[in-house]
């Protein structure tokens, strides 16, 4: 086992779970004795991924997994639809499409496996050192 | 869960709670009028424990908005607030005022 605990809950795709989601991840954190800044980081990333599962999936619910290991938490987050690529115009469609440069700029690795028609299920993976690396500021 | 009350010195909304995709419809006509009316607008940000991008969505819709008509002022972020406001580099708009 080395150490990593694995903890999952599944939650339906609807906005009102999202503080849910948060509640059970800070529990996790707080457990794993993250500091609030990499906490912070966390919970914003993954409210991220979830919000899009609500928005875009088009699936009735989605997982969240957390495994906290030695050096790295890795959350997971996985619905039943498929994803949808596009890139907004944002003269024509307003402000928006934050979600995705969000996890990128909130953790050490993103990684996103497309669901589509024949394979559907988008599975998101967060990973975040448990401390800041070297030479890394969060000003 | 959200809470929004008005605040008349310094005019505009005290949050409480978080922002969340549940609650941006509540936020955005709870803007509303005071973008009509136009001047400075001060978001009392002290008891707010979350924000996120469907949030701060509704926030740069408010400056495309007030256009030169006002600013709109963050007041007392912490936390995860203070930290995304820093993430999504907002101080770049020219109308948005992030007050410690």
């Amino acid at each position: 086992m080395n150490g990593t605990r694995t903890n999952s809950r599944t939650f339906p795709t609807a906005p009102e779970v999202l503080p849910e989601v948060r509640s059970f991840l800070r529990d996790l954190a707080a457990a794993a004795g993250l500091s609030e800044a990499v906490t912070d980081d966390l919970l914003l990333a993954v409210s991220e991924a979830c919000a899009n599962a609500v928005l875009h999936s088009g699936s009735g619910e989605f997982d969240v997994e957390w495994r906290d290991g030695p050096a790295v938490i890795e959350v997971v987050v996985r619905d039943r639809g498929t994803f949808r690529r596009r890139v907004r115009l944002h003269s024509v469609e307003g402000p928006g499409g934050f979600g995705i440069p969000l996890m990128t700029a909130l953790t050490d690795r993103l990684e996103i496996r497309e669901g589509t028609a024949a394979d559907p299920g988008t599975r998101v993976r967060l990973t975040k050192r448990r401390t800041p690396g070297a030479g890394e500021s969060h000003e | 869960m959200l809470e929004i009350a008005t605040t008349d010195d310094p005019r505009g909304l005290r949050l409480a709670g978080e922002v969340d995709l549940a609650d941006v419809g509540d936020l955005a006509s709870a803007l509303a009028p005071h973008i009509r009316e136009g001047g400075d607008i001060t978001l009392d940000l002290t008891a707010l424990k979350y924000i996120g991008s469907s949030g701060v969505q509704v926030l740069i819709r408010t400056l495309d908005t007030l256009d030169g008509r006002g600013r709109l002022v963050l007041a007392h972020p912490g936390g995860s607030v203070r930290r995304l406001i820093e993430v999504m580099g907002l101080a770049r708009f020219d109308n948005l005022e992030v007050r410690a």
